[in-house]
């Protein structure tokens, strides 16, 4: 049984890594975009591997739904669809190397060190939702309407940034 | 399994017969007879079709992105069909047992649009692009009233899961769930009993009447049907993203657009209209609900439950096609307009009341 | 779960100042559908009056606190109320309160000045959270609740420096909350819990690993470091502070700076593990506030405008305060409490003022305010006074303040032989000499060159400059007679 989870564990993150790599060394950035889509089902598949089948769900409708779309927009909306393609030039090739590898090594051994016995395994229960709304509304209640509050304050920035005329066209 | 056994070849017949439905309803909205040549009545056009576009070249354009391109229209076909894992198809064989399935749903339905912007995108025509930019523009607007209207039902229900959602509207929720007429328990009317189209969400609780509307609605937009076509819409952008495609290319994605059809039309029927349960009550001794549900499990029970889902959700794609050939196309701006200063205003209000109304059904 | 539901109710009664912030905010959201532009004086007359009204219910909060003996915690430990916490929201209050008296001066987006204030709001709940937040989440949370409100009021100069500066605050911003957030993940995986006085919390990082727990606790720092734009997190400051409207910028230099401290002592206080750490976290600090302090000072020496100087020189007093937390004693956090308040004083006089001569003549750079003693001998002589506190020279707060951290880093010094106390306590007087010659650059224009042509409008009576000349005349008390404060000060208890 054991077994049977860790194939597929393997074959997804094998995928999700095998997408990020896509995402750093093409040069094409709606690639880039659309990899990281193959990422976020990945990641998305493991949730569903620890049987968080809910966060699963939201990763696909927040990430893959929600944010890639809009991040494709974006690289879409500010470069011309004629032009010869969208290109990054990447710089320091060898100090990004060094850098990169040397933290990679770093934060691995890092985690190699952590003893994961400090976080108790809860109950794998596959229906958890009730679970997760009776928690979001008592033990963290404040943090639920903290991020509330967040994303009203980013819902007025968002209008108040983009809706706002320059001089002549005002009123 | 439900999937691979049930509904993908009910899918490929549907798409088949839909586009005939589809041909021969605008033939008579327009008083004239559509395709009358092939098969009796003009039956096998639509055969005949999908031959002549198996056959065709598949052409890629010169300038596209090839790769892209050639995903493009897989990526849209199985994101669509991915929906269709979790939808019951009788009141024994439920889809994968997920206890996040409308959630689920609604994720997959945002999910298209990947698909459909890559292919815009990679066909590298501005057509494409345009229509593209349109419907992503489109289904992300109107992914607010269609997840608050999903909201509404889901806090009545109080599950998340399509198979515990359908349950409770018909006779089998005896024993679960205690239904009384119109959610008002003061009324003192039990009609879990009763079954039959009164205990189905829309009048089990009559203000997700006006949200099936907005959902119904929304439906429509997020299948970039007419009148919200404007992705593809012809007389402006030849064929929106699907303009560069030909052959089997193309009829995935048409098969993918039906798909999606049937799917916003499964999941309306699942939420609003009674799922499998049968519409007729049961009346004194005549239990009219009890013969025509049959018990879960049993042949009868298979049988009927997969009559009902499927009738109403053909049902369903009957309206959307009258719509489609009824109404003309609107404006993109007053798309904009009505999703985010109508539907959605409506629907967070409508999403308050529902809350209020759980708290008359207990 | 009934239990955890009463304690909810139980706590809302301590949670008054934040309920009435988030009500003001939601009132003045909905004042600003109406006739947008035209009632701009009437949305900062209201922000005031909701400022007041939370000023109230934070001095109320002061009195009950007053009889704690230990931290009083809030909606099941998310957030503790503490005497400290009650004296930093008090700070941010009345910092907040200053920023919204200087109004909203772009004259041709009237329309979004009740936006403005509301975003006002939004910082300053950030920031009370921030301060009473007891938990990673809530940390993080109320983190971004500054960050996110702080790059939209950046970009409220409307044009393309502030747009290009808000784009770099958040990118820069975005990158230090991911890299707190995975901090934060590795001290979950190492303790089990995200309440960070919690007995498994500090037992979990004491068995931890030296480098895991190291690199989490220096990831989290990162996070928190940006927020009070210490050194390396400092980038994003001079050029916000530049492009940002005037009072934004007054804004940004006191109440999430000074929450973020707030925080920080707190984290310190925890990541010490009662000194069984196995990182000597005052080299760490001692560091930090070295190169804030050098960075802020030699970076400010070439500086011509005005906002860009005081922008170094924020940098500069956060590297002091940090400096502050190196000492690890009761008297050293005493003297960051003076040295914040002061802090508060002196930084909104200067921004007043600068603000004025802005808004009014046209000034920003050092070179304008030429021969101001001539012109303006009242304004003249409060920005000198001001420029004289802001480098730590008597008969200012200034110099009180600055007086009784380096006085606790002494004590440290003589107390635990912590030797790197003393290269700060040198390093950090060192360095005021060095920002004698920026910060007396304005004073020395302002006295002793002549006004090319005198300004236009001469009348300097508004609110805006009666409340700095209150500031000015409040600094030079606070030399004077520091008792009262101290008194406050005093009253805190750090019980933890």
């Amino acid at each position: 049984m054991v077994v049977l989870i860790e194939i597929p564990f393997y074959i997804f993150s094998g995928l999700a890594i095998l997408f990020a790599g896509v995402i750093l060394f093409t040069k094409n950035l709606l690639y880039g975009a659309f990899s990281l889509v193959g990422t976020f089902l990945c990641v998305a598949a493991i949730y569903v591997l620890a049987q968080a089948e809910f966060v699963a769900v939201t990763q696909l409708m927040v990430y893959v739904g929600g944010i890639v779309v809009l991040l494709i927009f974006g690289v879409m909306l500010t470069n011309k669809i004629t032009d010869k393609g969208i290109i990054t030039s990447s710089y320091n090739r060898f100090l990004g190397a060094i850098i990169a590898i040397s933290l990679f090594v770093v934060l691995f051994y890092g985690i190699l060190k952590i003893n994961f016995g400090a976080v108790k395994g809860q109950s794998a229960d596959m229906n958890n939702v009730n679970q997760i709304g009776v928690e979001l509304l008592t033990e963290y209640l404040l943090p639920f309407e903290i991020a509330a509050v967040v994303l009203l304050i980013a819902l007025i920035g968002s209008s108040v940034i983009s809706g706002y005329k320059t001089k002549e066209t005002d009123e | 399994m439900s999937t691979i056994l049930f509904f993908l070849p009910f899918l490929l017949l549907f798409a088949v017969l839909a586009i005939y439905a589809e041909r021969k309803v605008s033939a008579f909205i327009q008083d004239r007879y559509g395709p009358m040549e092939v098969g009796y009545y003009g039956i096998l056009q639509t055969v005949a079709d999908l031959v002549k576009l198996l056959q065709k070249e598949d052409i890629v354009p010169t300038k596209a992105d090839r790769k892209l391109f050639l995903i493009a229209p897989i990526l849209v076909f199985t994101f669509v069909f991915a929906g269709f894992a979790v939808v019951p198809v009788t009141s024994g064989w439920e889809g994968a047992p997920i206890q996040t399935g409308v959630f689920f749903l609604l994720a997959i339905v945002s999910l298209d649009t990947i698909g459909i912007i890559m292919a815009g995108w990679a066909s590298n025509n501005k057509y494409s692009l345009f229509g593209a930019m349109r419907s992503a523009a489109q289904i992300i607007s109107y992914e607010v009233p269609l997840t608050l209207s999903v909201l509404s039902v889901v806090m009545i229900s109080q599950t998340l899961d399509l198979q515990q959602i359908s349950i409770q509207q018909g006779v089998h929720a005896v024993g679960q769930e205690t239904n009384y007429l119109f959610g008002i328990k003061a009324l003192g009317i039990d009609v879990t009993e009763i079954g039959g189209f009164l205990t189905w969400n829309v009048f089990r609780v009559p203000i997700l009447f006006i949200t099936w509307i907005i959902f119904f609605i929304t439906s429509l937009a997020e299948s970039n049907r007419a009148p919200f076509d404007l992705p593809e819409a012809e007389s402006e952008l030849v064929a929106g993203f699907q303009t560069e495609y030909s052959g089997f290319r193309w009829s995935l994605l048409m098969l993918a657009e039906y798909g999606m059809m049937l799917l916003v039309s499964f999941l309306g029927v699942i939420l609003f209209l009674g799922s499998w349960n049968s519409p007729l009550p049961n009346i004194g001794s005549v239990r009219l609900a009890d013969w025509t549900t049959g018990e879960i499990g049993t042949l009868s029970g298979h049988l009927w439950s997969a009559f009902w889902l499927i009738a109403k959700a053909l049902l369903m794609v009957l309206i959307q096609i009258w719509v489609r050939w009824t109404y003309p196309r609107i404006r993109i701006d007053q798309l904009m307009s009505v999703g985010w200063k109508y539907l959605t205003p409506i629907a967070l209000f409508v999403l308050l009341i529902a809350a209020v109304w759980r708290l008359f059904m207990i | 779960m009934q239990e955890k539901l009463t304690a909810i109710t139980g706590s809302m009664g301590y949670f008054l100042p934040e309920i009435a912030i988030v009500i003001s905010l939601v009132l003045l959201l909905i004042a600003g559908l109406f006739n947008a532009g035209r009632l701009n004086k009437l949305y900062q007359v209201l922000a005031l009056a909701f400022l007041a009204v939370t000023m109230v219910l934070v001095v109320g909060q002061w009195q009950e606190v007053g009889d704690l003996v230990r931290p009083l915690p809030l909606f099941n430990n998310m957030v503790q109320l503490t005497s400290v916490s009650v004296f930093w929201k008090m700070i941010c209050v009345l910092g907040a309160f200053i920023t919204v008296a200087m109004g909203f001066g772009n004259q041709d987006f009237k329309d979004k000045s009740s936006e403005y204030y509301l975003l006002a709001f939004g910082v300053l709940l950030g920031a009370h959270l921030l301060v009473m937040a007891n938990n990673l989440l809530t940390i993080y949370l109320s983190i971004e609740l500054l960050s996110i409100t702080a790059y939209i009021l950046t970009s409220f100069s409307f044009n393309a420096a502030s747009k290009e500066a808000a784009v770099k605050y958040l990118l820069f911003g975005a990158a230090a909350s991911g890299v707190m957030l995975f901090g934060m993940s590795w001290l979950y995986a190492l303790t089990g819990t995200l309440t960070i006085d919690d007995v498994q919390f500090l037992d979990g990082l004491i068995k931890a690993n030296a480098l895991p727990f190291t690199l989490a606790a220096i990831m989290t720092l990162a996070g928190l470091l940006y927020k009070i734009s210490a050194a390396p997190m400092h980038i994003w400051a001079p050029d916000v502070y530049t492009a940002a409207p005037t009072p934004v910028a007054a804004y940004f230099s006191i109440v999430p700076k000074l929450a973020g401290i707030g925080i920080l002592m707190k984290w310190m206080m925890v990541i010490n593990l009662f000194g069984s750490s196995p990182v000597n976290w005052t080299i760490v600090l001692a560091t930090i506030a070295m190169i804030s302090i050098g960075i802020g000072n030699f970076s400010a020496l070439w500086q011509n405008n005005v906002k860009r100087l005081l922008a170094y020189s924020s940098i500069a007093h956060s590297g002091f305060l940090v400096a502050g937390l190196v000492a690890y004693s009761e008297t050293a956090y005493k003297a960051i409490l003076f040295y914040s308040a002061i802090y508060l004083l002196m930084n909104m006089a200067a921004f007043l003022f600068v603000n004025h001569a802005e808004k009014e003549w046209g000034y920003t750079k050092v070179e304008d305010y030429k021969g101001l003693i001539n012109v303006q001998p009242l304004l003249g002589v409060a920005l000198v006074i001001v420029m004289i506190a802001l480098t730590g020279l008597p008969p200012t707060g200034g110099f009180t303040g600055k007086f009784l951290i380096f006085s606790a880093l002494w004590d440290s010094y003589v107390e635990s032989g912590n030797d790197w106390s003393l290269y700060l306590l040198i390093f950090g007087l060192m360095n005021t000499v060095i920002a004698l010659f920026y910060y007396l650059k304005l004073p020395y224009y302002i006295i002793f060159k002549n006004a090319e042509q005198k300004p236009q409008k001469q009348l300097i009576f508004s609110l805006q400059n009666f409340i700095g000349f209150f500031l000015v005349v409040m600094i030079l008390l606070s030399f004077f007679k520091p008792d009262s404060l101290m008194r406050i000060i005093n009253s805190v208890s750090f019980a933890f």
